[in-house]
């Protein structure tokens, strides 16, 4: 660089944007789990991963504030808030991505959204089908099919049933692993796919790290403001009120600023 | 000089504001989410919280673009943590305690109750002893402030808001939702025909009661309705809000005899009601020590602006948080002990 410097200034503006180390800001509280983790670029400088029930709304920034603190970071050095967008527990989607809108809004920085279901599958290290999933309740699943880190079929909310026929139609049987909240449909997944790996929720505690990996490769949102949880549900009272009115649905008058 | 940087969200109302000493109210943004409950009758809690989270960032740029102030002109940072719907509260919660961590601000937590009296600063000058009237959507209680920062309940409602009983009779008279203001306007032109029951009004104790004057209303119409009448919709208004109007004006003048108080405050979303203010007036007429000081109009609902102020009351008193502050949803004043 000091060459290149002495041969030809114009370029160094360049160059230094190129080698300039991103400082990331990312975390997790879609699900029970809370993670928060510091890297710069890719590299992972500090991780913080909690498995308590306790309320994220009185963890989370006692965390992000020791973890800054710990590295010994300021807000304004921080180029990227990554957060885990969903799906999820909707309360701690928002949780999360109410921080991280803030945060990216007040501080000038950028913001990233990465799939909470996608960070599941990032930490399976296989060639396999990594099939992420969380419990909606009612036999009904959050899930998407990734392999090597491609999302091959999208998050969808869906029911369990139809999320094996959809795998049973499409892909090897036997190549399947399974992640998050398996429990519940362990006998399920046992008798329609016998040779599939089962990794339970326990096993598959979201490390700090995937988050991290999958964010270099996401271009910041363009408007913060209009970045919300990806929660692949409408209310039930929404659904029912649709069924009732179609075509009547007017999302952009329902909320505005009173003069 | 202290400016504070006040967040709301208890309820249907995304509201970011910027106060200056208590009183002076250099930006108030307030988003309202009021024609998408009216869908439902109702507030729907989850679809609330959607709709806080789609506008805190807004309102927050607004705020601050109002009052053309940057984070560094601020001193606190204000925040409502109950009562209220737990979902809702936790976005204005989560958006001020990162605002005020990003920016080393200290955090002062507010109770939204308090906010609703301490609206009555952008009125006037608050002497104490004083006495709040609080009425609202989910509350009706007296309230008996000896000194600044000092909340006591003397008198509460035993079951049904003041609010909350407007809303049940503008559904079932088929008013859109929130019926308040349809109600009162309606009320104001028409005649009071029918007389309903104004609820414990021979008590020994300042406590409401709405559910039976509720009943005898939906009695009266069902009864009607069966006999194939038409009903007169503006002059039931009429009586129905006579009845509510009474009770409140009972109960505030009995108080008024029992605690001599310097200022008489009218709070919350159902201060807007021309009558009560009317009514309320024409008696502190009658209590020539006591200056009444309504909430002016435009800070009646839930805002931020209102929490600015009782932040401001926190903050003199050293009432901080830190960022574990969490919500408490059924959080209330203090019963007056005897």
């Amino acid at each position: 660089m000091l060459q290149i410097l002495m041969h030809d200034f114009s370029h160094s503006a360049t160059l230094y944007a190129k080698i300039k180390i991103m400082k990331v800001l990312a975390f997790d509280t879609s699900n029970q789990p809370l993670t928060v983790t510091l890297a710069e670029d890719d590299q992972v400088k500090y991780i913080f991963t909690s498995n308590v029930a306790r309320n994220h709304s009185i963890q989370l920034l006692s965390s992000i504030q020791a973890a800054m603190q710990h590295e010994n970071w300021q807000f304004d050095e921080l180029d990227r808030i990554v957060v885990a967008q969903g799906p999820g527990s909707f309360t701690g989607l928002r949780i999360g991505v109410t921080v991280a809108k803030v945060l990216a809004n007040t501080i000038g920085t950028d913001l990233i959204g990465v799939s909470s279901l996608a960070i599941l599958a990032q930490q399976v290290i296989s060639h396999k089908i990594v099939v992420p999933l969380f419990n909606a309740r009612n036999q009904n699943v959050f899930a998407g099919v990734y392999q090597n880190g491609i999302n091959i079929k999208p998050d969808e909310h869906q029911s369990f049933a139809n999320l094996c026929q959809w795998l049973k139609s499409n892909q090897q049987l036997d190549d399947l692993i399974f992640v998050g909240d398996t429990e519940p449909f362990n006998d399920s997944i046992q008798s329609e796919f016998p040779h599939a790996a089962v990794l339970t929720a326990e096993e598959s505690l979201p490390d700090g790290k995937g988050i991290i990996a999958l964010q270099k490769n996401i271009l910041p949102v363009d408007d913060i403001d209009t970045f919300n949880p990806n929660y692949l549900r409408k209310t039930q009272a929404e659904l029912n009120w649709l069924e009732n009115h179609p075509g009547q649905d007017d999302p952009n008058h329902y909320v505005f600023e009173v003069k | 000089m202290t400016r504070i940087i006040a967040f709301e969200s208890s309820a249907d109302e995304t509201s970011v504001a910027i106060v200056e000493d208590g009183h002076t109210v250099l930006s108030n943004s307030v988003a309202t989410q009021i024609n998408s409950h009216r869908r439902f009758g109702g507030i729907v809690p989850e679809v609330a919280s959607r709709h806080h989270i789609e506008w805190i960032t807004r309102v927050l740029d607004d705020a601050l673009k109002q009052a053309a102030l940057t984070p560094k002109d601020l001193d606190a940072v204000a925040v409502t943590y109950g009562p209220g719907l737990v979902g809702s509260l936790l976005v204005g919660l989560m958006g001020a305690k990162t605002f005020a961590m990003a920016h080393h601000l200290p955090i002062v937590p507010v109770n939204h109750l308090a906010g609703h009296i301490a609206a009555a600063r952008f009125a006037g000058k608050v002497e104490y002893p004083a006495m709040a009237l609080m009425v609202s959507g989910g509350h009706t209680e007296l309230v008996l402030m000896r000194e600044e920062n000092d909340f006591k309940v003397i008198g509460e409602t035993r079951d049904d808001a003041a609010g909350e009983s407007y809303d049940k009779v503008g559904r079932l008279l088929e008013f859109p939702y929130p019926a308040g203001k349809i109600i009162d306007d309606l009320a104001r032109k028409n005649q009071a025909t029918v007389k309903f029951p104004t609820a414990m009004a021979h008590d020994d104790n300042y406590d409401f009661s709405f559910s039976g004057l509720k009943s005898a209303v939906i009695n009266y119409v069902h009864n009607a309705q069966q006999r194939g009448e038409n009903l007169n919709k503006g002059e039931l208004a009429a009586s129905f809000q006579n009845a509510v109007v009474d009770a409140l004006l009972g109960r505030t003048k009995r108080a008024l005899e029992n605690y001599p108080v310097k200022t008489f405050i009218l709070a919350g979303g159902v201060a807007a009601n021309q009558q009560l203010r009317q009514t309320l007036t024409a008696l502190l007429e009658t209590f020539p020590e006591t200056t009444f000081l309504p909430v002016p109009m435009q800070y009646t609902g839930d805002n931020a602006a209102m929490i600015g102020a009782a932040g401001y009351w926190n903050y003199q008193a050293g009432i901080f948080a830190d960022l574990d502050l969490n919500t408490d949803p059924g959080l209330d004043f203090d019963l007056l002990s005897l």
